[in-house]
């Protein structure tokens, strides 16, 4: 080989090893995070995130955020089995109804070494916070959903009607709104086949009568607060306000067809309305729940720092970057969701959206059973199961909900719960 | 002995074996050891990803002490045995009209088939739209020849909830099995029809003594294996009722899948399974053994 050419190879050689090792050097500057979360199909949320992302990158150079995910309904099987194989993102949502399980199942990291938590003490909006377990925290409230009272206000005009206060005027309002085959007052998830939906239904009635399906860890499904709630559900249906055999999906795009004159849901509702019709968002208006209490089921939104992630103290830093000010003013106006800190809504963005002031007012209350957080699911089956019945078969209502503590106790001395000793 | 014929004779042993070991394999890694792990779960309180604690038979005893669980049996049970017959009998039925010399038979069979062909999810979701309760077609069309007054909840009502899923079931099943009833019939000699019409037998004889027991062969793999596909069926119900109202239409598999996926107690649901393997196994070992029998005699 010729002197030349052994100089060319022995220069090429240099050359391929500087940059080997240049992009070594520069991938172990640069960190990449993996966001996983169920939102991955909603336009705004996807937008909304990839800005935070956007935001948190320009703020600290070498840190990437990937924003993975899967839609709704396949997202925690698939979370679930990666991570019980060892492949863990770096940050991951979860919901009410699954944290304490994951917490338990040791997914989740604490915070406390990585953000100093005292100083968001009492600014988090006032839902049951599960993310604290015996003084550590596991994860931040990313957003929550109130469910309040909407309403067709166009329907309401051609009546003559107000939206109403309390729950016995809620089903006269809608009786009189009510054709039968044609049009209904009210519609829900009464459909004790889907367990999840009528549990969400069940949900709004009990906390509007100030009642709980568990306290301090003790299942009190049957307390007379829960009766007298379930039993004027029952009321409304035998009304006959309600289109009976429908789910979610099915009533809400009913009320975008101006079919259904009252539900209850969440902000985001109205992003879903306008997107499909302009002409039924402006129909559309929100109002205070028809409870006296005012107090509405709230679905809490969380996001954890994964205890497998080999990039905590950043992923802790960017689960705190999301509780800026200028972060949480964006929650409402772009996502129409709830962000974690309180009074975080612009003023001027609710005068110049009306349509809101449903949410403004509201009590939260949890989704989950109180101290028995793990047993969500279970309780689920078994309120479909039991409180069903009354529903299906015009089971008493207390009879039905008797049935259903026995078997949840039952259920519990099964599973091995301790039980807490009454103080 | 030289070597090399030694050599050969062991190639030659050994030759059907390596053959048949990347599928014994495959079946040992995708089937035999599942089984295995799975059984060996149901002795551990897993929850999802978790190592758990050794429970011995705990599982099993809280399965029999649930109140539900002898209902959840049950409802497979009843759920297998009509699929099956019912599967069989419509089978059969449309098999023999297939079979008969007509106009338009082609398109007759090509149309019987069509319930197979669909999707099942596809199929269950276009099912759960007409048995709606508030605007299902059954309903509006009962109503209009008035033979109900006010609509069913066909997937809604307790009571008629099962009827409705098995009635689901069979119209998407009943082909597969028609069609393979079919080729049976076909493949009868027609000299036996001939002989059997000159001794004087009419059509219920012909049928009775004829066309079933020629059709036996074929008629226990097919009972067996819609056995064995309707123990375990799931997409059906899970898709119409998700094993509700009030666990009307929950059965063991349907339960599993609740447990495992919903609660995630992995224990539990092992054992759960393990019970239907069990109660499968002894199904289908109870028909062999009856159809050995039968055969012997």
């Amino acid at each position: 080989m010729s002197r030349a050419r052994q100089v060319m190879i022995l220069l090429l050689t240099l050359v391929f090893c500087v940059a080997g090792f240049s992009s070594l050097a520069l991938a172990k500057r640069q960190v990449v995070l993996e966001w996983t979360t169920w939102h991955v199909n909603e336009k705004a949320q996807v937008e909304f995130m990839t800005d935070i992302i956007n935001a948190f990158k320009k703020e600290n150079p070498g840190v990437d955020i990937k924003l993975t995910g899967n839609p709704w309904s396949e997202y925690f099987d698939k979370l679930q089995v990666r991570m019980a194989g060892g492949d863990h993102p770096d940050i991951f949502a979860c919901s009410q109804d699954n944290f304490t399980r994951y917490y338990q199942l040791g997914f989740t990291e604490a915070l406390d070494r990585y953000i100093k938590m005292s100083k968001y003490d009492g600014k988090f909006i006032d839902v049951a916070d599960l993310t604290k377990i015996n003084g550590r925290t596991y994860g931040i409230v990313y957003l929550t959903l109130p469910f309040t009272l909407i309403y067709n206000k166009a329907m309401f005009d051609r009546y003559g009607l107000k939206p109403p206060t309390t729950p016995e005027e809620m089903i006269e309002v809608a009786r009189k709104l009510t054709i039968p085959g044609e049009q209904y007052g009210y519609s829900g998830s009464i459909d004790p086949s889907n367990p999840s939906d009528f549990y969400t239904e069940i949900l709004v009635w009990t906390i509007g009568y100030g009642g709980k399906l568990a306290r301090n860890g003790l299942p009190t499904i049957n307390e007379p607060q829960n009766v007298e709630a379930i039993t004027m559900l029952k009321k409304a249906v035998d009304a006959g306000i309600m289109p009976k055999g429908i789910d979610r999906q099915v009533y809400r795009k009913m009320q975008l067809a101006g079919k259904i004159a009252m539900l209850v849901d969440g902000p985001y509702y109205f992003d879903w309305v306008r997107e499909e019709s302009e002409q039924a968002f402006k129909e559309l208006d929100s109002a205070p729940i028809f409870f006296p209490n005012k107090a509405v089921r709230t679905y809490t939104v969380y996001q954890c720092v994964s205890k497998g992630s080999k990039n905590k103290a950043i992923a802790a830093k960017f689960l705190e970057f999301m509780l800026k000010p200028e972060i949480q003013e964006q929650f409402v106006p772009r996502v129409k969701q709830v962000p974690a800190v309180k009074g975080s809504t612009p003023a001027n963005w609710v005068k110049n959206n009306p349509w809101y002031h449903g949410y403004e007012e509201v009590k939260h209350a949890s989704v989950v059973p109180e101290g028995l957080e793990l047993y969500t699911e279970d309780m689920k089956k078994l309120i479909a199961r039991y409180v069903g019945d009354v529903f299906v078969s015009d089971k008493p209502v207390k009879q039905a909900l008797d049935e259903c503590q026995a078997a949840m106790i039952e259920l519990l001395k099964t599973r091995g719960y301790k039980f807490p000793t009454k103080k | 002995m030289s070597r090399s014929s030694l050599y050969t004779r062991l190639v030659r042993i050994a030759y059907p074996y390596l053959l048949i070991a990347p599928a014994m394999i495959a079946i040992i890694v995708l089937i035999i050891l599942p089984i295995i792990q799975g059984v060996a779960m149901s002795f551990f309180a897993t929850m999802f990803g978790e190592k758990a604690p050794f429970i011995g038979f705990n599982n099993y005893l809280r399965m029999v002490r649930s109140p539900d669980f002898l209902h959840v049996v049950w409802i497979t049970l009843v759920y297998t045995f009509v699929s099956v017959i019912g599967c069989f009998v419509i089978a059969m039925a449309i098999a023999l009209l297939s079979n008969a010399n007509y106009r338009g038979r082609v398109v007759a069979r090509v149309i019987m088939t069509t319930p197979w062909a669909i999707p099942e999810v596809a199929a269950c979701l276009i099912w759960g739209w007409i048995l709606n309760y508030e605007y299902g077609v059954l309903n509006h069309i009962l109503k209009a020849v008035r033979l109900i007054a006010e609509p069913v909840g066909w997937l809604q009502n307790p009571k008629v909830a099962l009827a409705t899923v098995l009635g689901v079931t069979l119209w998407k099943i009943f082909p597969l099995s028609a069609v393979v009833l079919l080729a049976g019939l076909q493949s009868i000699p027609e000299h036996l029809y001939e002989s059997a019409r000159i001794d004087g037998g009419n059509n219920l004889q012909i049928f009775r003594y004829v066309t079933l027991p020629s059709l036996r062969p074929i008629s226990s793999i097919l009972i067996l294996l819609t056995t064995i596909w309707s123990f375990r069926r799931f997409t059906i119900i899970w898709v119409l009722t998700q094993g509700g109202p009030s666990l009307a239409t929950e059965t063991l598999v349907v339960g599993v899948y609740r447990s495992a996926f919903k609660s995630f107690d992995m224990g539990y649901a092992a054992a759960m399974a393990v019970v239907g393997l069990l109660l499968s196994s002894l199904i289908t070992f109870v028909y062999l053994y009856y159809q050995s029998r039968t055969e012997s005699v």
